[in-house]
């Protein structure tokens, strides 16, 4: 027989592991591990078309048997996808074929973030950098209720890690600006040589309006129309 | 069902890990020199991480030796614990003293089984590199891997060294090694002998309750660096104590261990071997063999690098850069690493307790030689932290939103003994067994 000193500390013990249980949803962890399969549960973490779209790509490796490391672009921010299919014997080669993830069409539209009245941020440029070709067109949103003839600078300016300031271009903004206007730009990143630089559009002369939001439409660089389709599932593709 | 059975058959695989080649029950070598059988076990798990490290720089492909490795192991196993030695009741001890370790592997490897998403270096690097050794390709096949400069190999290897052993290939089970090595060092620094603690299973799941995130087990190295930390900074303080020149030994290895997990590794090996060197348990001599000892393990790694074409760091630091700091940016970075500095310390239960716990004692106990090595780590860590943003050529909020939580996490490792130990002996004698 157990004292009660002994059966209190097993009770006290218990509740502590049931808490633990809890705390790392344990017994709906078991369940899972008893019901789903390895693909399965990865699929649900990752998604099959969607965000990391791992399980598309565990779909394409086992149907085509890939063995070619494919390049992979993923319209959307995620960690690096090609973990998933790697072949690391000749991880330096890429095949001619290519994966889409999350394709977006032949052109996206951004909105820049505001950081002041007239400064603009591009985030994430160097993402869309290697997805896109170039920035073709700037769109101004005027919500200021001032609706009259403008006449402005637009500075294209990068900056460094270390703060150093760089124009890169500086457009015309004119017309007669109601609630929108746009602007083609035609800018290629591959003329902006991008490293860990952050890409910011600012406004001269822009007083007045105080309610001004800027909106950037990239070209895509992979035109489906240049592809042969291999496999698709809704945006995903694997062209050649 | 399968893959649950699994889990607990990695649970053995790994716990000959930590009870082979040295029997710990009944090892003549130490324990008559006083040394508790879970320390013995703590030098087999060093001593084993040792001879994978060794094993991972050969030119051999992993599917070729490493289920005989294991074999050999489970012989050695039989042997000298069911052939050379017997004790049916020890043994029994031992398994419901290790019942609560268990238990608890088991629940983190269930929801690792189930998270299994991977964290960002760990899809960027360490994956890829365990994919190498899966794939059947060697140490010195890494340097086709272009990140692969960035960060050494061990952990990697050891993570697909447990996958390729079972029988079912998931890439998870690799990662559960980590979590048996965190396991094992929190429980190895609340438990100092195989007797039954209650308070010292208490604090054992409590802190593993408090600590315990997915994020740590998404195959990011932090965890490794993070548990040998743990494990070494217990045996500070039994070498203050016993003045048993093995500590040096077993903590010079598990220096060697860290430089291999991680490029920080290095700083945290050299505050460590600092540390001994500021020791007063150690003779002068001792000291010498040591940083000679340590020496020659940085001058290995660094042959071995050479010799396999593989750039030894490729972390952003350049001299040119230090050296063109000027004063008004160094202000305009610190502004950012002080302030990040005390937001992630201040969310980081172990991190700040130990360092509040450290405060107090060095109000309370002035002349305690353990509490000044803390103190000596406390600076040297400090030190490394903000010496590491400054002199890196990478916008510094980027650089540290992304990584500075995960360095005070793997910080906080060395005071989790302190931690331990505070409320183990509350009202009793403080560091001392």
């Amino acid at each position: 027989m157990l004292n009660i000193k002994k059966k209190t500390q097993i009770v006290v013990l218990l509740i502590l592991i049931i808490a633990f249980s809890i705390k790392t949803n344990f017994f709906n962890n078991f369940i899972q591990i008893s019901l789903y399969n390895f693909d399965d549960r990865i699929i649900n973490r990752y998604g099959y078309c969607s965000d990391e779209s791992i399980g598309y790509l565990l779909y394409l490796k086992k149907k085509y048997q890939i063995k070619d490391n494919p390049k992979i672009v993923n319209y959307i921010h995620t960690p690096q996808v090609n973990w998933a299919i790697i072949n690391t014997e000749i991880i330096n080669k890429n095949s001619e074929k290519l994966i889409l993830l999350n394709y977006p069409g032949s052109e996206i539209r951004i909105d820049l973030e505001k950081n002041n009245q007239n400064l603009f941020e591009f985030n994430d440029v160097k993402f869309f950098s290697n997805k896109f070709d170039n920035i073709k067109s700037i769109e101004v949103f005027n919500y200021s209720k001032i609706f009259e003839k403008i006449k402005w600078k637009l500075d294209i300016v990068k900056i460094d890690k270390s703060r150093n300031k760089k124009n890169v271009k500086t457009f015309n903004i004119e017309g007669f600006l109601e609630d929108s206007l746009k602007v083609e730009l035609d800018l290629f990143f591959k003329n902006l040589n991008l490293g860990e630089e952050k890409l910011y559009f600012k406004i001269r002369n822009i007083s007045k309006f105080e309610n001004i939001q800027l909106q950037i439409v990239l070209k895509n660089k992979y035109i489906l129309d240049n592809f042969k389709i291999i496999d698709k599932f809704d945006n995903c593709y694997y062209v050649e | 069902m399968i893959e649950f059975l699994q889990i607990i058959l990695s649970f053995f695989v790994f716990f000959l890990i930590i009870t082979v080649p040295i029997n710990i029950f009944n090892s003549k070598l130490l324990i008559n020199k006083k040394f508790f059988s879970i320390d013995v076990a703590s030098f087999n798990l060093i001593l084993n991480c040792n001879i994978l490290l060794l094993l991972s720089i050969l030119p051999i492909s992993l599917g070729s030796y490493n289920l005989f490795y294991i074999f050999c192991y489970l012989f050695i196993f039989i042997y000298i614990y069911f052939i050379q030695n017997y004790n049916f009741n020890l043994y029994k001890n031992f398994i419901l003293f290790l019942s609560i370790f268990f238990v608890v592997f088991l629940i983190i490897s269930a929801n690792v089984a189930v998270e299994l998403n991977l964290g960002w270096d760990a899809k960027y690097f360490y994956y890829i590199k365990a994919l190498f050794f899966i794939e059947n390709q060697n140490f010195s096949d890494l340097n086709k891997f272009t990140y692969n400069d960035w960060h050494p190999h061990l952990g990697s290897y050891f993570w697909a060294f447990f996958w390729n052993l079972m029988p079912i290939k998931f890439e998870y089970f690799g990662r559960l090694f980590y979590v048996f090595l965190f396991c094992f060092s929190i429980f190895y620094v609340c438990h100092n002998n195989l007797r039954d603690k209650f308070i010292s299973h208490i604090i054992f799941i409590l802190i593993i309750l408090i600590f315990y995130m997915y994020e740590r087990f998404s195959g990011l190295q932090e965890i490794l660096i993070f548990s040998f930390l743990v494990l070494l900074s217990k045996y500070f303080l039994l070498l203050e104590d016993s003045k048993n020149k093995y500590y040096v030994f077993f903590i010079i290895l598990g220096c060697n261990l860290m430089i291999w997990f991680k490029a920080e590794g290095i700083a945290y090996s050299i505050i460590l071997i600092l540390l001994l060197n500021f020791s007063r348990s150690i003779s002068n001599k001792i000291k010498i063999y040591a940083n000679t000892f340590y020496i020659s393990i940085l001058v290995l790694k660094i042959i071995i690098y050479k010799t396999s074409n593989i750039t030894l760091n490729a972390q952003p630091y350049y001299l040119d850069y230090i050296l063109n700091l000027d004063f008004e940016f160094i202000i305009y970075k610190f502004k950012f690493i002080i302030s990040y500095f005390f937001y992630y310390a201040l969310t980081n239960v172990l991190f700040i307790s130990g360092i509040i716990i450290l405060f107090t004692f060095n109000f309370k106990k002035k002349n305690d030689n353990y509490i000044k090595l803390l103190n000596f780590y406390f600076i040297f860590n400090l030190i490394f932290i903000f010496s590491a943003y400054l002199f890196r050529d990478m916008e510094i909020e980027f650089s540290i939103r992304t990584t500075m939580e995960r360095i005070i996490f793997t910080s906080s490792g060395f005071y989790v003994f302190l931690i331990v130990n505070f409320f183990q002996r509350l009202n009793k004698n403080f560091l001392r067994y």
